[in-house]
């Protein structure tokens, strides 16, 4: 009798676990299928980062469209996305952080072509900078939209350049005055008989070699992309005097050195090395200004990247797209098209996350000066940086990650006195073209 | 319905959720990857079947001006810094045993012991791996804070330094003779499985002429040695900046979380379950310390020497991943990168679905055919009570 009560009891419990995970499995399936509504509106997932400007930028959006609810849907990393796409839960709008996402996604036609619904939709996709088009078109059709972008501008810390008598540095300026400034920027102090670095003048990711390669008019690549080209003399010039800053005139820290200059010990990035007036000089986006300005005592401004031959920069965004597969398409192109207004690009600058896409009188004159934060009186060169800003390049014929470690692996032997600059460039050259002919001659991956 | 029934019934409903689980999640996801290997799949299209391409391309090999370079430029690479990681597991277990050892006496407050040694297990990964990256800094680490002080005072009097020099020599000498004996003792171990011939006292022959070779070369580089070791103690070398160091580094760090870690717990278990009679009859026979430790603590925790051996061959091509994205980034010069992490990147960030899987596969593959290696050698020499 007892026994047969137990056994009911156990039947009664797997019942009740079988019972959860079928019901589970059914909020799984009807949640993925169905198109979900919120209090009878459209309710579109916006696949973005989780910066909290998003929710005041949805304010701003469902204030102006009531229809319509957005979701933020944090975390936007591509891997994610792939992962909604190919179980085909796929968000309403998406972000892509970089031209070669852009390419691959478009190349396999995930994405929306705009280019139908610009005008309906009052996209005004003609009046974004120019340098911004590898966010926005694939082969014409207009795929993303970028809402922010940041040309990489130098910042320096104002103070130690008063300290130092150095006149504080001009738009146009070029890396040999550069150079000169950071040399008596960067100071050092005895440590049982050691010089241990106290300062130093800049910080440049090991990463930003793109300043280095454009400085006397090289490029990584030939037109074509089937040949890498950083061993040609003019990218060799660059990337002598990029190693010269750390390897010769010690005016850039080692990586070792970085990490123990560190207000945190040991970690940390090149933002918390400039708020601890470590670096008198860093070279970024103005994204970093969010950060910059929590510390309230750090005077500090913002000038053009250095030039070389030519005044030149690099140029970084993330655009917005719609999926294809997409189940709220109206909605979506409504949210999309609203990026470029007036009032969410302002928000979006005004926080500090970029800069306006929008070359717009209007929105320039009100981005130029916000009196909520003195240090940046300056904003308009962030906008005339535009015209010198080019997106990283990239080859069609080699994925853009193989490319990043044979020039991590090269570069890295360079700073560590294994190599020269000018074998670095060769042996980088020679690996990733040997790269780029296997891949030319495998149609898999030129399919 | 007969009770025998039901109650095999309620064990298969028990089952059935695991199962179900085991099904979805882990068995039939690796027979998609071993199909997947042999396709080229980007997620976004259909998988197209490409044969043995991807394999080929991992692991073959071309002519290039004459010389021949790997298909792949990276993987050969990472698999040898994969390899050389696992140097560290003898090590480790070595020294899970000795604690385990020190952990099994009978002293007052040997509980809170046992909690230190086991609470780097505990802690959290990525903590500690800033913690290690701070500790290793070249400038303000504590390491070579330690060394530079220490190599200040030792190397300040010049007696000093050659009496320093001469210990670091003598230590520097045994751990080469330790090796040489332990490749020796391998190599008629394996003779002897073949039933090639070893003359009596040849081992021990072999073992003082190595010794005698070693200790006289160390002798006669006396004074290069004392440059080398006052430099390394004046400039100590920056760990994870270096790819020479980085490696070492890296096997340090995980021998100081390993040591006490669930090894040292499941040694400590064995230990405790080798019974005391069997100690009382080798005190008997009148055995040692040393003595009792081969003859019978040895054979009694070897199923767990096994255990531990397989597991942690299984975890050293498995592992990697979070060291190196913490820690190094897979620098400097790619010399930290393991299979593990390009496996990752491969799949998530390049999104080469087939090829990321046939990394996986030769990765089974390899830890399949070692952990059957193991499996049949270590058959050989553990003893099951």
């Amino acid at each position: 009798m007892e026994e047969r009560h137990k056994a009911n009891r156990i039947l009664g419990i797997v019942s009740i676990i079988l019972g959860a995970v079928i019901i589970i499995a059914l909020g799984i399936y009807l949640t993925s299928t169905s198109n979900p509504t919120f209090k009878g509106k459209t309710v579109i997932r916006w696949c973005v980062d989780p910066n909290p400007i998003r929710k005041e930028q949805i304010s701003l959006f469902e204030h102006k469209y009531p229809n319509i609810h957005v979701i933020n849907d944090p975390g936007a990393d591509a891997q994610r996305l792939l992962t909604q796409l190919a179980g085909d839960v796929p968000p309403d709008v998406m972000t892509l952080y970089d031209p070669q996402t852009v390419s691959l996604f478009a190349k396999n036609d995930v994405l929306l072509d705009l280019s139908p619904y610009i005008k309906q939709y009052h996209i005004p996709v003609d009046k974004l900078y120019s340098g911004l088009r590898p966010y926005i078109y694939y082969q014409g059709k207009v795929v993303g939209i970028p809402e922010n972008c940041g040309p990489y501008v130098l910042f320096y810390n104002k103070k130690l350049f008063r300290e130092a008598g150095i006149p504080y540095p001009k738009p146009g300026w070029t890396w040999d005055e550069c150079l000169a400034a950071a040399r008596r920027l960067s100071t050092y102090k005895v440590v049982d008989g050691r010089q241990v670095p106290v300062r130093k003048g800049l910080f440049i990711n090991n990463g930003d070699w793109w300043f280095f390669i454009w400085m006397y008019g090289g490029h990584l690549f030939s037109p074509d992309g089937k040949t890498c080209t950083i061993d040609s003399p003019e990218v060799k010039k660059g990337i002598r005097f990029w190693a010269d800053l750390r390897l010769k005139y010690h005016v850039m820290p080692t990586t070792s050195e970085a990490q123990s200059m560190a207000p945190t010990g040991a970690w940390g990035s090149d933002a918390l090395l400039f708020r601890a007036s470590r670096v008198a000089m860093t070279v970024s986006g103005r994204w970093l200004c969010i950060q910059y300005r929590e510390q309230k005592d750090l005077d500090w401004d913002v000038v053009s990247v250095p030039r070389g031959i030519n005044r030149v920069t690099l140029l970084a965004s993330k655009c917005y797209s719609i999926p294809k597969t997409c189940r709220n398409r109206e909605a979506a192109l409504t949210f999309i098209g609203s990026r470029l207004n007036k009032d969410n690009q302002l928000l979006v600058a005004n926080y500090g996350d970029g800069d306006p896409t929008m070359n717009d009188p209007s929105i320039i004159q009100a981005f130029a000066y916000n009196p909520q934060y003195p240090n940046e009186r300056n904003n308009r060169l962030h906008i005339d940086e535009m015209k010198y800003a080019r997106v990283q390049e990239v080859s069609p014929y080699i994925d853009n990650l193989d490319v990043s470690a044979v020039m991590g692996v090269e570069f890295d032997k360079m700073w560590l006195g294994q190599q020269s600059s000018d074998e670095a460039c060769d042996v980088i050259a020679r690996r990733i073209n040997a790269i780029i002919r296997r891949n030319l001659a495998n149609p898999n991956f030129l399919n | 319905m007969s009770s025998k029934r039901r109650e095999a019934l309620a064990a298969y409903g028990f089952l059935l959720p695991n199962f179900v689980g085991f099904l979805a999640f882990t068995s039939i996801p690796v027979i998609v990857s071993l199909v997947m290997a042999f396709t080229h799949y980007n997620i976004f299209k259909s998988p197209s079947w490409v044969g043995l391409e991807n394999f080929q391309s991992l692991m073959g090999f071309h002519h290039e001006s004459g010389r021949l370079v790997p298909n792949d430029p990276f993987f050969w690479q990472y698999v040898y810094n994969t390899i050389f990681m696992m140097t560290g597991i003898p090590l480790g277990m070595a020294g899970s045993l000795f604690v385990a050892l020190m952990m099994n006496q009978k002293l007052r407050g040997i509980v809170i012991y046992r909690t230190i040694y086991f609470l780097p297990s505990v802690c959290s990964g990525v903590a500690l791996l800033i913690l290690w990256k701070y500790l290793y800094n070249a400038d303000i680490g504590l390491i070579n804070s330690v060394i530079r002080a220490a190599g200040e005072h030792i190397f300040s009097n010049i007696v000093t330094g050659i009496l320093f020099t001469i210990l670091c020599s003598i230590i520097f000498g045994l751990i080469v003779v330790g090796i040489v004996a332990a490749l020796l003792a391998l190599i008629q171990f394996l003779c002897e499985k073949l039933r090639i011939s070893w003359r009596e006292g040849l081992y021990k022959a072999c073992v003082i002429a190595a010794g005698a070779v070693i200790f006289i070369t160390l002798a006669v580089l006396g004074p290069r040695e004392h440059a080398i070791i006052s430099m390394f103690f004046a400039n100590p070398p920056d760990w994870l900046g270096t790819v020479q160091w980085a490696k070492p580094s890296l096997i340090l760090m995980g021998l100081w979380g390993g040591l006490g870690g669930y090894n040292m717990i499941l040694y400590l278990a064995a230990l405790q379950g080798v019974p005391t009679s069997y100690y009382e009859a080798a005190e008997i026979d009148g055995a040692g310390p040393w003595a009792k430790f081969w003859a019978v603590t040895w054979p009694m925790i070897s199923p767990t020497t096994f255990f531990i051996l397989v597991m942690s061959v299984i975890g050293g091509f498995q592992g990697g991943f979070m060291t190196a994205n913490v820690m190094t980034q897979g620098g400097p010069a790619g010399s930290t990168m393991t299979v593990e992490y390009y496996l990752y990147q491969t799949a998530f960030l390049k999104f080469n679905m087939g090829y990321a899987s046939a990394i996986a596969w030769f990765l089974f593959v390899v830890i399949f055919v070692l952990t059957l290696m193991t499996w049949k050698l270590g058959g050989r020499v553990v003893t099951y009570e």
